[in-house]
């Protein structure tokens, strides 16, 4: 599985295993997709673990961030993931990483 | 200079100015030149003619240019685009402005108000700033220090087994990556599908690279993805500084590293697959792969190579007077010096044969070089003939591709000038009932686009001149029943399919209606032949059915001085063209059957004229005569003289009229010993030993 999704308070965490490629992105779409279906009000994507990712993989982190709307919030938990920092500098992404502190 | 010359002058620049923008204009249209490349000198032929009008005070002739300058003027800087509307308004404007000017030459014509007002009035639509707005394509790209990407990629690029990520890795060691923004395109929520991508990557590359180099990192996902890469100033400043050569605006913009090879040939493709008429660099702009400031640098590129050209090749305007003068005067020293020859060799000094020897020598190119200033190339007619045929098949809604093929090849210059209203009646034929109607094409099973090809080139010693349509072909039946019907030949009259061809160029063949409807100029084929023959040429026809047909115009290269070879006839003497002298061989009378005019030729018929008996020449024949075998295009036959003289130079005089219908004497020239050479038309009298013969087997 390339991700488990665990409800905790009213945050849903996704955290994801090792890899996040083309080879996994359906079955992790298809399990983010249930898991956002509960309509969380807070989703931590949590992408630690992550040792092999490909664009594909980005697109779909970029894709989940997109699906959550407003008032509900999602951010990135990366810790001190260096290949997930590399590939995030080479696109010159931003993550969110934190929640915004009127919502806290 | 008094007024009459200057004003002679002015109509003579003007009608060159006015060819010249005729010729320009076609080629914009047909796709052969851009606007870009033309655009300049068109502009200049109607700003030229106005202000030389103005000189004159041909107020009407500077009010009409004037407002074809202004719309002209409009292209020029951009404003406007010379599509296919504006080159058809620009042609008629041109049309107009060479009535006005043939006006001048012809007062007692006058001056088409009418046609002047309307066209004034199309003008204006495009001198209206409000309807027409040029915006530039929302995709140019602008310069900076560094290459620019822009890569949409294709929605397979993953599902192909592509990352755009290693594509960022390999470029990372080319150069360095800034300003990278990735921008996703999302679908619908309910459309999104992971193994998809959505990606737009954009970024500039800091890199020393080629943008070929560059492009080649895309090489795997080029076919599903748009790739743009935009090239960096100093890219444009390494265009600037090429030298300054004569390339097309691909090649220069590709050897500057601003567009790749694949670019340059998508372009290319893109504008033959649409068929339009927008410029090369207006494409490539649209395309991605320039910007408009590199294809504007590009363009003054090739403009200063334009530019440069009249210093490469530089033109002197001599009167036509002055060059006839000096042929005349080279060609009355040709005759002097024969007649120095004729001393000399009686003399039988050698140093004197030595030094006479030079001079000839240096005689003959000064010929050459003399002729060769009254040489200019058939193309001048051809370009006519392309408005001809632009302006015919649309009157008459047919489709008609014209190529042409040696329009380089040079000609006399009064031969091309009188060559132009046959060649005109022929094509003027060709298109009117040569070529057939789309819709009868179609049912024939051709494609619907019908094809007229003229073409020129030299051959042995003549220029042969083709006009080939793949219409209908000529009918035989109907030609030879209304030659009866004309009571052109008799009903029970044999003739070969060649003969029956001729037939049309005989006086009376065509109908008093047909004639104003083909040519508009009331003359028939007949005229056609007359003044192809008066040029010293022959025409042929060949004509298959439902495959077209050929007419095949022969020329001599020149009209004033020739290579000839002397013979002499019962103490006359007869010039031949060296160019068609094959051989020379004895004449056995006692071998020859008198009955029939051919000999065995090394196991080959040749037929053969006396000419003793053709001209009526008194006198018994020679113990010892000679044949000299002549060619003219495919035919060989032998013409049997009493003496052989040898080679000399011949200045063509023409025939006084009276003695104009002489069959097989086209000329005559004065020779050294002052005696009258008679020059031999060749082609006549390989045409009539070779209908002679013809005919003895017949009967």
């Amino acid at each position: 599985m390339p991700l488990s999704m665990t409800q905790k308070a009213d945050f849903v965490i996704a955290e994801f295993d090792t890899e996040l490629t083309i080879f996994n992105v359906r079955e992790a779409h298809d399990l983010l997709q249930a898991g956002l279906a509960k309509l969380p009000s807070r989703l931590i994507l949590d992408v630690t673990a992550l040792q092999d990712l490909d664009s594909a993989g980005l697109q779909l982190l970029l894709w989940t961030l997109e699906q959550v709307h407003s008032p509900a919030q999602a951010v990135i938990s990366a810790g001190d993931n260096p290949q997930f920092r590399r590939l995030s500098e080479l696109y010159a992404v931003q993550w969110p990483t934190q929640f915004t502190s009127q919502d806290d | 200079m008094d007024m009459t010359q200057a004003r002679s002058l002015f109509i003579d620049e003007a009608n060159s100015l006015l060819a010249d923008m005729e010729r320009f204009l076609l080629e914009i249209e047909a796709g052969d030149a851009t606007s870009a490349q033309h655009i300049d000198a068109i502009f200049r032929a109607a700003h030229t003619i106005k202000g030389s009008a103005g000189l004159f005070g041909f107020d009407h002739i500077v009010a009409f240019t004037h407002n074809v300058e202004s719309v002209l003027d409009k292209v020029r800087s951009g404003q406007l685009e010379l599509d296919g509307e504006l080159i058809n308004l620009m042609l008629q404007c041109q049309d107009h402005t060479a009535s006005l000017i043939r006006q001048l030459e012809d007062e007692s014509s006058g001056i088409d108000l009418v046609t002047g007002t309307a066209l004034i009035k199309q003008l204006h639509l495009y001198l209206d700033p409000a309807p027409v707005v040029i915006v530039a394509p929302t995709a140019a790209l602008t310069h900076t220090e560094h290459w620019q990407l822009d890569v949409h990629y294709g929605e397979d690029v993953f599902r192909d087994g592509m990352d755009p990520l290693s594509q960022l890795h390999y470029l990372q060691s080319l150069g360095e990556l800034k300003q990278v923004r990735l921008v996703p395109h999302w679908p619908a929520p309910a459309a999104f599908d992971p193994e998809s991508c959505y990606l737009q990557l954009k970024f500039e590359l800091a890199s020393t690279a080629t943008k070929q180099q560059i492009a080649d990192v895309f090489e795997f996902v080029q076919d599903n993805s748009k790739v743009q890469i935009s090239p960096p100033n100093q890219i444009k400043a390494s265009l600037d500084a090429l030298p300054t050569v004569d390339e097309k605006l691909g090649t220069l913009l590709v050897n500057a590293g601003a567009v790749t090879e694949r670019e340059l040939q998508s372009a290319l493709s893109s504008q033959k697959e649409h068929d339009n008429n927008q410029a090369l660099g207006q494409v490539l702009v649209d395309q991605g792969a320039v910007s408009p400031e590199m294809v504007a640098v590009a363009l003054d590129k090739q403009k200063a190579t334009e530019h440069k050209r009249p210093a490469d090749f530089q033109f002197l305007k001599v009167e036509a007077r002055k060059l006839d003068e000096l042929i005349n005067l080279v060609g009355e020293l040709v005759t002097a010096g024969a007649g120095i020859d004729v001393l000399v060799q009686e003399i039988a000094n050698e140093k004197l044969k030595e030094s006479f020897s030079v001079l000839t020598g240096l005689l003959e190119q000064i010929r050459d070089g003399a002729l060769g200033l009254r040489m200019v190339q058939v193309g001048e007619s051809f370009s006519r003939l392309r408005r001809i045929v632009r302006d015919v098949s649309k009157e008459l809604g047919k489709d008609i591709e014209l190529t042409v093929e040696g329009a380089d090849t040079e000609l006399d210059k009064s031969m091309v000038e009188k060559l132009s209203d046959p060649l005109m009646h022929i094509v003027r034929n060709a298109l009117d009932h040569g070529i057939e109607s789309k819709e009868l094409r179609l049912y024939k099973g051709k494609p619907a686009q019908g094809q007229l090809k003229l073409s020129a080139c030299h051959e042995a010693g003549s220029v042969v001149i083709e006009i080939a349509d793949d219409g209908a072909g000529l009918n035989i039946e109907r030609i030879r029943a209304k030659a009866i019907e004309k009571n052109i030949i008799s009903a029970d009259q044999e003739l070969a399919e060649e003969d029956i061809y001729k037939l049309i160029f005989a006086p009376g063949f065509s109908t008093a209606a047909a004639v104003t409807n083909l040519s508009g100029r009331g003359v028939g084929m007949d005229v056609v032949k007359r003044n192809i023959e008066e040029l010293r040429g022959q025409i042929q026809i060949s004509s298959v059915p439902d495959q077209g047909t050929v007419f095949r115009i022969r020329l001599p290269l020149t009209l004033a001085i020739i290579d000839g070879f002397l013979v002499s006839v019962a103490g006359t003497h007869l010039v031949l063209p060296l160019n068609m002298v094959q051989e020379c061989i004895e004449f056995q009378m006692s071998q020859q059957d008198n009955e029939r005019n051919y000999l065995d030729l090394r196991g080959e018929v040749l037929p053969f004229i006396r000419l003793r008996q053709l001209f009526d020449l008194a006198g018994p024949p020679q113990s010892r005569e000679n044949i000299v075998v002549v060619q003219y295009g495919k035919h060989r036959a032998g013409l049997v003289v009493d003496h052989l003289h040898g080679e000399l130079q011949a200045v063509i005089k023409p025939l006084n009229t009276l003695f104009r219908s002489l069959r097989g004497i086209g000329g005559y020239t004065i020779l050294g010993s002052g005696n009258v050479g008679l020059i031999l038309d060749i082609p006549q009298l390989v045409q009539f030993a070779t209908n002679l013969e013809n005919q003895s087997f017949v009967h």
